[in-house]
């Protein structure tokens, strides 16, 4: 071994503190994360103005739109371990892979409602502000994925940044498409173009946060 | 055996991120002589290989709150020493950009085009075979195409500038960059199917 090393050793052995705590098995933050984080979010939302009529019924009579919803939670459930997965080195990618396949589904099926609208179009459940809605719900729950993630070390800043990004983007859209009215063209402008626009905003930021507090350590 | 050592490393960190600064000093002599090994045995012996263990070091040092005792050491290991490596080739890369080749010292090409101090480089032997002399032993260097190993091994272990590799390998700057891109990507393959 070299001086230079037997130096570096010295040194970070010298700076080591106890780890006070662990940081807590990816699977399960980002499990508590999903759970947490999509409750709050539904509950303000529906005391800000109750879900759509008929939600239920819905989603257990017309089979496409059950895909459409179980793709959606099942994406954001994968996505949520993934992306806190992709904060701590060495963890598999399983969850990412499956997370993007079903985020895919949903996003198909949606926009497959272009060709075959899934519900009777109808303005049922149409919500005044839901186009700031879903980016208010976005940015509330960056804040605490930043603080999360930026506490892990992640060696794909990028991977993170990403799914972080994808996340506090599409939550508030799965929600949107539940709460307020059903249809093609509204879901397209009001639902998924705020999507596409958080996810734009966070990624170069959460990237440049997660890279700087990565070198600051 | 080797599974021995990855338990006993697991065990040293787990001491470790409990306060224990011998248990620490322990692991980290010990994982500074596998990543060099690990490293010389991909890169040959290069100024590289060292950044490379030293910065794996720090990382490891920073990310050992993440490592969960119940879980196998060595993906968390690898993970680590294989993104601290292409994130040294990258970053070397837009160093290396911004340097003027006429204000480095003794980077001067020689007359038969070898850059000076290689085996069988100035002394005759030609570059070419000075250049293989020299990565005897590099497994993974050996696995990239000789157009983009050259230029990866010119640029960032030699540390030549884009404009004097292109000399060099009778090319563009621009082709130079593109092939160290490719050889970094293949690097990075690699090192995930390897390490």
């Amino acid at each position: 071994m070299s001086d230079q090393h037997k130096k570096l050793i010295d040194q970070l052995v010298s700076d080591a503190a106890p780890v006070k705590q662990r940081v807590l098995p990816p699977a399960r933050i980002g499990a508590l994360w999903f759970t947490a984080a999509l409750s709050l979010s539904a509950l303000v939302m529906f005391l800000l103005q109750p879900f759509r009529a008929g939600l239920l019924e819905q989603i257990q009579t017309v089979p496409l739109y059950f895909v459409e919803v179980a793709s959606g939670f099942v994406a954001l459930a994968l996505l949520g371990v993934a992306m806190f997965k992709s904060a701590v080195p060495g963890e598999s990618k399983q969850a990412m892979y499956w997370g993007l396949a079903s985020f895919g589904i949903w996003l198909a099926t949606i926009l497959s409602g272009f060709i075959t609208p899934i519900l009777e179009p109808s303005m049922v459940g149409k919500r005044a502000e839901c186009y700031f809605e879903a980016l208010y719900y976005s940015t509330a729950s960056a804040l605490p994925v930043i603080w999360l993630l930026t506490r892990r070390y992640s060696v794909n800043a990028f991977e993170t940044a990403f799914l972080g990004a994808l996340w506090i983007a599409m939550a508030p859209a799965f929600l949107m498409q539940l709460a307020c009215m059903h249809e093609p063209n509204h879901a397209l402008s009001h639902h998924l173009l705020p999507m596409l626009l958080t996810a734009l905003v966070w990624l170069p930021v959460l990237y440049l946060i997660i890279l700087r507090r990565k070198r600051l350590r | 055996m080797k599974q021995e050592i990855h338990e006993r490393w697991s065990q040293l960190m787990r001491m470790a991120q409990e306060g224990d600064d011998t248990a620490y000093a322990s692991l980290l002599r010990e994982l500074a002589d596998y990543i060099t090994s690990a490293l010389r045995r991909q890169f040959g012996v290069f100024p590289f290989t060292e950044d490379c263990v030293q910065e794996t070091l720090i990382a490891v040092h920073s990310a050992r709150h993440t490592y969960q005792p119940d879980k196998p050491f060595k993906p968390w290991l690898n993970a680590i020493i294989k993104h601290k490596t292409i994130d040294l080739l990258r970053k070397n890369q837009r160093h290396m950009q911004n340097v003027d080749f006429d204000i480095r010292p003794n980077t001067d090409i020689d007359e038969d085009g070898s850059p000076p101090d290689w085996p069988g480089g100035s002394d005759g032997h030609g570059g070419e075979r000075g250049i293989e002399d020299y990565l005897a032993g590099a497994q993974l260097l050996h696995q990239l195409e000789k157009p983009n190993r050259d230029a990866l091994v010119y640029t960032k272990f030699f540390g030549f500038s884009v404009e004097d590799t292109a000399t060099k390998l009778n090319t563009s700057p621009a082709a130079v960059k593109q092939r160290v891109k490719r050889a970094i990507a293949k690097t990075n393959r690699i090192m995930a199917a390897s390490l």
